[in-house]
């Protein structure tokens, strides 16, 4: 299913600091994608972003989405900021961000947007 | 077996979702969700939960006044959860009848000891947390022993302290209160005595200590 690796299934990595997030996108992408997800204090995030080379990324903190975003711009990997105090996604969209007004922040919501961006039906 | 049930009352569809996936490979653990406080006593009405995880912010009032309805009507072991808790609001749910309160960030296993740990009449609080509530404790026992000391003053002398506090001089308060400049400072002379504190900038850090900002408040309205 992956459309740039040759994976069987679209890898989206999810850097957390509420770990309660990649338990609820993982019941969403069920069949879908595999869901890897990391510690929100992570450090080098961009260094292990190019080694999964993962076809999108979810992050729900401001510091991991700045350091998520340089891998995003150069490989057009759908990029996806979880506002959960304001319950709003917000997205890396042709190298802008862009806070969905129409999107809350359910884990549906934010398979779809994931799922547009990856199958390219809506540019991320 | 019986499983525990569990109630989930959060109004962010992520935390809902997250406990129910999470909770859903443990064999001992029903789950139940609610994003209000009307969901929430739908829920208690179709049979009491063992344990509820609560919003701080559940709506319509929040999450600490839900814990103190809930208290009297039902047995469930509350915890409530939130990001970033204060001391303040910890201590305020425990208050008004949690059983322990966790931080929204928590790990996964953490949370499933947590709310094992509920029904076995645990008070799941982490270590932060509980270090927070001995603060509050301690502060709170600090303020009661400076109330008890602020007992000895006269009721002008605690207006005349309660202007001083604000950083009212003299001559603001004399107008204030309707008294000379010269009982003003007669009645600082003996907040200082009484109270044994060196100086009126003492006695305004005493004061924020015994009465905080509300009865500053109060006193500014007054003034």
């Amino acid at each position: 299913m992956s459309v740039s690796h040759g994976r069987g299934e679209a890898l989206v990595a999810v850097v957390c600091r509420v770990p309660l997030l990649c338990e609820a996108l993982a019941s969403s992408f069920e069949g879908i994608g595999d869901i890897r997800s990391f510690p929100g204090d992570l450090e080098d995030t961009d260094g292990l972003l190019r080694s999964l080379q993962p076809d999108a990324v979810v992050v729900d903190t401001r510091p991991q989405a700045t350091a998520a975003e340089p891998f995003a711009r150069d490989t057009h990997t759908p990029l996806v900021h979880v506002l959960l105090r304001e319950q709003k996604l917000r997205v890396l969209r042709s190298g802008d961000w862009e806070v969905l007004q129409h999107e809350d922040a359910s884990p549906e919501a934010i398979r779809n947007v994931l799922v547009a961006g990856i199958f390219g039906r809506q540019p991320a | 077996m019986r499983r525990t049930r569990i109630l989930v009352a959060d109004s962010v569809p992520i935390f809902r979702a997250g406990v129910r996936n999470l909770l859903s490979r443990e064999a001992d653990f029903e789950v139940v969700d609610a994003a209000d406080l009307d969901d929430v006593e739908r829920v208690i009405a179709a049979g009491e939960p063992d344990v509820a995880l609560i919003d701080l912010d559940l709506p319509p009032n929040g999450g600490i006044t839900t814990v103190r309805r809930l208290a009297k009507e039902c047995s469930t072991h509350m915890i409530v959860w939130s990001f970033e808790p204060e001391r303040e609001t910890v201590l305020a749910a425990v208050r008004a009848g949690a059983d322990g309160y966790l931080h929204k960030e928590i790990a996964p296993q953490g949370l499933i000891r947590s709310l094992r740990g509920a029904v076995d009449g645990e008070a799941p609080l982490s270590r932060d947390l509980a270090s927070m509530m001995i603060a509050a404790l301690h502060a709170l026992e600090k303020q009661a022993n400076a109330r008890e000391r602020a007992a000895v003053l006269s009721a002008r002398e605690r207006e005349v302290l309660d202007l001083v506090a604000r950083g009212a001089r003299n001559k603001e308060i004399a107008t204030a209160l309707f008294i000379s400049e010269f009982t003003v400072k007669r009645h600082v002379q003996n907040i200082l005595q009484k109270l044994e504190l060196p100086s009126r900038r003492a006695a305004a850090a005493f004061h924020w200590a015994a009465f905080g900002p509300e009865d500053a408040v109060a006193a500014g309205q007054m003034a």
